[in-house]
């Protein structure tokens, strides 16, 4: 197992610093230059803001410069917000996207999976039809549009929370909902057909043979091997909400990461567009890794065959 | 002596989208305490059926049409869900075909073990664990203690048979149901298999209900025999009056569908032609004639009821009425 963990760890390094090296050459290859107001600044102010940055320097001693500071785990300074230094900005932005992106995860996984397991039991029912309509909604409208309805409405027309920005425990519900319905829709799906099946399996029949209460085969025998499989939709479903918060955050003025790396990305910022990218990429590919360990710990099948592999 | 469970005029439907399957069509049958009851038949003429009804298992497609099961004062049929979760495993417990799928994949072997006997017997987690090494034990599992911590893809096939038994005897039931408890496994565990269970239900003093279609199984274990077909039973009796005074044509064609000892290479076995009848659509005469060699005309009109030939041994077949020829008995000598 530690070798296993070991060998994962080295893997993400090297697709991590794929990720950085790809991402450095593309944002420099984007059109336009990290300064405001460029065509006003005189040459030489021009030139020494350039040259204060590194920028005047060629592409490929950036590149080296920048890595080399990565080893020293300095990300670099802001080019938008006055050389502030990017690890800083990550840290003080973290809390606002982890609160609403854990809170959205946890709302759509209870709720998807109340209907998921809803849906199961009372198959071809009103619930079941209600929870398959719900989610073809859920799946098909984008989190943005739906994030732009309920600011509007829940915030503006009826008033009920705020339409946008951030203080408050109230501010972070509507952008955790618009973040949660993709999670609801795509989790009950996997949760109904998981179970379903499970359902329909000869291990329950045993169950049941045992005089066991249906609810006590459903709960025991039923969900744990219902919801082993759908462990392994956490991680797609993780990037998802990670997606959907680059705008869901920027329609709701929360400052997050996501609203973070679009602003970064319009005004050319370098060094925050990578920071960003870098911090995204470590998440994603450090909850996937916890997440094939989670499933590991759970089915005893893989458990012990990764025990006896050693 | 009177029996455990006696089923009267059953009658199990399936609803589909093509209509009513009538997958059991008025059956009676009794089991004494203590005796082995075979049933056989080819596949889909509702024997599995029949056990799930007993236990009242089926899909929540299938309904009992009509008829009821004593079980000591009882009628299952009539019993609430609540009523028969105390049955199921205390009083009545079945084992099934297919022990690599009828184990939950994801629990300890103690785990499932133990559920049986907290539930049933009330015993505390220590003892619940002392009974079910003796469980294992009983069953002809070694090494019980570290059994218990294993997960069912660490046994083999005969193994987890072995521990579905222990699971089925954990309430200490009065009747066990097992539904072609050999059928998915090697051949030599087979015999192992089912001599567990006949030691097991000598012990233990349990009625068997075996489900099987291997009648070499049933001459070894039975004490009696009920031969199924399209969900009618058609012969009925001891061991020995099905072996050596076979009635009914249906039985005869098992039989000779058996390989013999004296049988050359080069005779291969005779499997009865033709097939069952749709039980969406059942014959109201009787469902065997198309594949009798000894059909008569009345046998394509009229069904034929079950009689007795002896006070244990049951037929329905126009053969046996007494107007009938004769000339079958002769050819139930065996000589072709
Ligand atoms: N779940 C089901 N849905 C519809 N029909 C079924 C179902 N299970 C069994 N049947 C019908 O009941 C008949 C008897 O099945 P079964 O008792 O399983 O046969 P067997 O004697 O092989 O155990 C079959 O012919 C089949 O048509
Ligand atoms: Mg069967």
């Amino acid at each position: 197992m530690t070798f296993y963990i070991l060998r994962r760890l080295i893997l993400m390094m090297v697709t991590l610093l794929l990720i950085i090296t790809a991402t450095f050459f593309l944002v420099h290859s984007l059109p336009g230059t990290p300064l405001k107001n460029e065509e006003k600044l005189p040459p030489e102010i021009r030139d020494q803001i350039l040259h204060e940055y590194g920028l005047d320097q060629p592409l490929y001693v950036q590149y080296f410069r920048f890595m080399g500071g990565l080893f020293k785990a300095d990300l670099g300074k802001s080019l938008m917000y006055d050389g502030r230094d990017i690890s800083q900005m990550l840290k003080e932005r973290f809390f606002a996207s982890a609160f609403i992106g854990f809170q959205g995860i946890l709302i759509g996984l209870i709720i998807g999976g109340g209907l998921g397991i809803l849906s199961a039991l009372y198959q071809g029912r009103w619930i079941d039809n209600f929870a398959t309509s719900t989610s073809v909604l859920g799946v098909s409208i984008p989190s943005f549009v739906l994030a732009g309805l309920l600011s509007f409405w829940v915030g503006v027309k009826w008033g009920i929370l705020p339409p946008a920005l951030w203080g408050s425990y109230a501010h972070t519900i509507m952008p955790s909902l618009s973040l949660s319905v993709a999670v609801i829709a795509q989790f009950s799906r996997y949760v109904r057909t998981e179970l379903v099946e499970v359902l329909n399996q000869d291990y329950i029949k045993t169950a049941r043979a045992k005089g066991l209460s249906k609810a006590a085969v459903i709960w025991r025998h039923g969900l744990r091997n219902a919801l082993i499989p759908a462990v392994t939709v956490l991680g797609p479903l993780t990037v998802n909400i990670l997606t959907g918060s680059l705008v869901v955050e920027k329609i709701f003025g929360v400052p997050g990461m996501g609203a973070l790396f679009v602003d970064s990305i319009i005004n050319n910022d370098y060094t925050a567009v990578l920071g960003t990218t870098i911090f995204y990429s470590l998440l994603i590919m450090i909850s996937v890794l916890l997440i094939d360990i989670l499933y590991g710990w759970i089915d005893p099948r893989i458990r012990v065959a990764g025990r006896r592999g050693e | 002596m009177t029996p455990l469970l006696t089923v009267n005029n059953l009658h199990v439907s399936f609803h589909s989208y093509q209509g009513e399957i009538q997958a059991v069509r008025g059956i009676h049958f009794a089991v004494k305490p203590g005796e082995t009851l075979a049933i056989v038949g080819e596949s889909g003429c509702g024997k599995s059926v029949t056990a799930q009804t007993i236990m009242r298992l089926l899909p929540s497609t299938a309904k009992i049409v009509q008829g009821e099961i004593r079980y000591e004062q009882q009628d299952l049929t009539q019993l609430t869900e609540v009523k028969m979760e105390s049955i199921r495993g205390s009083q009545i417990a079945m084992i099934f075909q297919d022990p690599m799928t009828s184990l939950n994949p994801t629990m300890t072997i103690g785990q499932q073990l133990m559920e049986g006997l907290r539930k049933h017997l009330h015993l505390n987690k220590r003892l619940a664990k002392k009974r079910a090494e003796e469980l294992l034990s009983l069953v002809g599992i070694s090494n019980p203690h570290l059994r218990l911590k294993q997960y069912p893809h660490q046994l083999s096939g005969g193994m987890r048979q072995r521990v579905m038994i222990a699971i089925a005897l954990a309430g200490d039931p009065k009747l066990l149901i097992a539904d072609e408890p050999t059928t998915a496994l090697d051949v030599t565990i087979q015999a192992q298999i089912m001599e567990l269970l006949k030691s097991i239900q000598e012990k233990m003093g349990m009625a068997l209900l075996l489900i099987t279609h291997d009648l070499g199984i049933v001459a070894e274990v039975a004490d009696r025999v009920m031969v199924m077909y399209a969900g009618k039973i058609v012969e009925h009796g001891t061991v020995d009056e099905l072996f050596q005074h076979t009635k009914h044509p249906y039985t005869w064609g098992l039989l000779r569908s058996l390989p013999q000892l004296k049988q050359s290479r080069e005779e291969s076995l005779v499997a009865i032609p033709g097939s069952p009848p749709d039980l969406l659509h059942p014959p109201k005469a009787c469902p065997y004639v198309n594949r009798c060699l000894q059909a008569m005309v009345i046998c394509d009109q009229t069904p034929p009821e079950l009689t007795a030939c002896s006070s244990t041994h049951q037929v329905a077949c126009w053969l046996e009425h007494p107007m009938a020829s004769k000339e079958h008995e002769n050819r139930a000598g065996g000589d072709e």
